[in-house]
């Protein structure tokens, strides 16, 4: 166990003689600020914040969550203990550090989060959404791909590509999770289209129109939404290219466009695959790297496939054959259970936020209980201290 | 998986209680038990070993035969004896980890709920006076509940009279715990089992809601029926 401040390593060997008389236990321990970390801007991360939770503002939180981004229980638990933080963890750092020296004149580069489901991807990749909206960057958020896989509100046959198939609402809240993340800087840059697109007789979106515009088009045509996001994503890729916006592209749950099967049915009963939908299409050209100034970080998940495919966290499980030649090559960060000092700073945390309220749960038993009985995988550590 | 649940898996649990097992405590022996009169309960909770160890008690008990314990006695820190007898009470069909599962969904509430109120209050007066731990609103609750009379059927010279008693430890925590889940299980069908008991708990906490007004209409029964106390004699 390693403390930073004197005092902390004092309260560490006080608790721990504590420990030996169950009778002198104290039944309120002070806990020191070591689990917190007073630097809130992402791109400042380093290792010395290992461990370490640090604050989201509500802006912040409203900015980039709205349309999704945290998972549910996370986020109604950030709700009930009055404030959203996050833990600085070692792939984000990793994760950070890459993306602080990246040659952005270079192709795009790819990384792939993995690891068990629960141990902390999603947030994770919440952590570096706000470091590339910190960074200026424009950010290209799936919240969560099996929504459009699994149980979509409305799949219907493309108008203007055949064989394929539309989600026009899923497309809707997409490109209004977009602008809500994005509106302000895109105001600032003033991107322009570089083609003219024709979405009917009447309807079309000429050659030099702002990029406003699409969205706007797409939100209120619900038919055409679909399209506006795959052309959108290509404006962007070739905005990125002349170096007019740098583009941070960041899919949760990906795996799942190379699912075997989704839940869309034809009308022969025949499945729709994943791969024939063109919001798959759209996203899957965007994370070729084919082009330059921009990031890819994606995070691949067992709970996104079918219950049958769950056997292993590992990238080439996840991925597939299709899936890996796909986005190979490749960088993979696994994103472990706690480790220690991430354990304690989590207790402590909720401690500190009166959430974790029995007093035996701040003792060292108490902790060693806690560790083993939930093997430091996060969320079984979330789902186990809830009731105490 | 509850925690309780998790421990009761492990295979060095019942080593534990092999090393615990030596030391155990009097009780009441009940008729056609596995056991012979003279073995002993077993101590499974490691703090009161600790404090038998440290008194000396242990050494008494050091050869006399104790019982095996029993599936619901863990030496998890969260043990909590009341609760225990609580989801026994809450289980149906012998579904233990739902039963469970929904008194601790309960507790959660309980805390989400406290917690609300607890971030909403200005000051730190305000603050001091909210209960956020659910075990301890839980057994208050309970007690809130508990009756202190109760009323048995007893035939004198043909008519059948509702008497008032006085009502054993165990029979008061049974009916309050007992009214505590009907009340919770009567509800509109949106509403789940674990919201309503939370809020069935924290009415109980303050001294008001329904289960309270139960127990107040036992006793203003038995208030009612006090001309027919001298029947339980004779």
């Amino acid at each position: 166990m390693i403390r930073f401040s004197p005092t902390g390593t004092v309260f560490r060997v006080w608790r721990r003689f504590s420990s030996w008389s169950a009778n002198t236990m104290p039944i309120t321990e002070t806990i020191t600020d070591t689990f917190r970390t007073n630097e809130l801007d992402p791109m400042n991360h380093r290792k010395d914040h290992d461990g370490c939770f640090y604050s989201i503002s509500q802006s912040v939180k409203k900015q980039l969550f709205t349309g999704g981004g945290l998972p549910k229980e996370y986020k109604e638990l950030s709700e009930t203990l009055n404030g959203l933080s996050i833990m600085v963890r070692k792939p984000a750092i990793e994760l950070i550090t890459y993306l602080n020296k990246t040659n952005f004149d270079a192709p795009v580069t790819r990384y792939v989060l993995y690891g068990k489901t629960g141990s902390g991807k999603s947030i994770s990749l919440a952590h570096i959404l706000h470091y590339g909206s910190n960074a200026g960057m424009v950010l290209v958020h799936v919240p969560w791909v099996p929504n459009w896989v699994r149980f979509p509100k409305g799949c219907t046959p493309s108008v203007i590509h055949p064989n394929m198939y539309d989600h026009p609402i899923e497309s809707v809240e997409w490109l209004r999770h977009f602008s809500t993340q994005n509106g302000l800087l895109m105001q600032k840059l003033e991107l322009k289209t570089t083609e003219t697109y024709t979405w009917s007789k009447r309807e079309m979106t000429a050659a030099g129109s702002p990029l406003s515009e699409l969205i706007d088009l797409g939100m209120n045509r619900a038919k055409y939404a679909t399209d506006c996001v795959a052309a959108l994503l290509g404006e962007l890729k070739k905005a990125a290219v002349s170096k007019r916006c740098r583009v941070l592209v960041v899919i949760d749950g990906f795996n799942a466009f190379f699912s075997p099967r989704s839940k869309v049915q034809r009308e022969d009963k025949s499945i729709v695959l994943p791969t024939e939908f063109v919001l798959t299409d759209a996203f899957l050209s965007l994370t070729r790297n084919d082009w330059t100034n921009g990031a890819i970080v994606v995070s691949v998940d067992a709970s996104a496939l079918p219950l049958e495919l769950r056997e292993s966290p590992l990238p080439r499980y996840q991925l597939g054959k299709q899936g890996f030649e796909h986005l190979d090559p490749f960088i993979p960060i696994e994103v472990p259970n706690y480790s220690e000092k991430e354990f304690h700073s989590q207790i402590d945390y909720y401690i500190e936020r009166n959430w974790l309220q029995q007093p035996k749960a701040r003792t060292d038993r108490g902790r060693a209980e806690l560790s083993f009985t939930s093997g430091n995988h996060p969320l079984s550590l979330m789902k186990l201290v809830a009731p105490y | 998986m509850s925690l309780s649940g998790v421990l009761r898996k492990l295979p060095s649990f019942n080593a534990i209680h092999c090393h615990l097992n030596f030391v155990g405590r009097i009780a009441r022996q009940q008729p056609y038990s596995m056991y012979q009169p003279f073995v002993k309960e077993p101590t499974y909770n490691i703090e009161k070993l600790e404090q038998l160890i440290e008194s000396g008690e242990a050494k008494k008990r050091e050869f006399v035969p104790v019982k095996a314990a029993r599936s619901d006695q863990n030496v998890s820190v969260f043990h909590d004896e009341l609760t225990s007898k609580f989801i026994n009470m809450v289980m149906e069909k012998g579904h233990k980890e739902i039963a469970t599962k929904l008194v601790e969904t309960a507790y959660m509430k309980i805390k989400q709920m406290q917690l609300a109120k607890y971030y909403k209050a200005t000051t730190d007066a305000e603050r001091a006076e909210i209960e956020l731990n659910p075990i301890v609103i839980f057994h208050k609750a309970l007690e809130n509940c508990k009756p202190v009379l109760q009323l048995t059927p007893i035939k004198r010279g043909g008519a059948t009279y509702q008497v008032p008693i006085p009502i054993t430890e165990n029979r008061a925590r049974f009916l309050a715990m007992k009214w505590m889940i009907l009340e919770s299980r009567e509800k509109e069908r949106k509403v789940h089992f674990p919201e309503r008991l939370a809020y069935e708990l924290l009415d109980a906490f303050n001294n008001t809601g329904k289960v309270v007004k139960r127990k107040q209409d036992l006793h203003k029964q038995c208030e009612t029926n006090r001309a027919y106390a001298h029947y339980r004699w004779g």
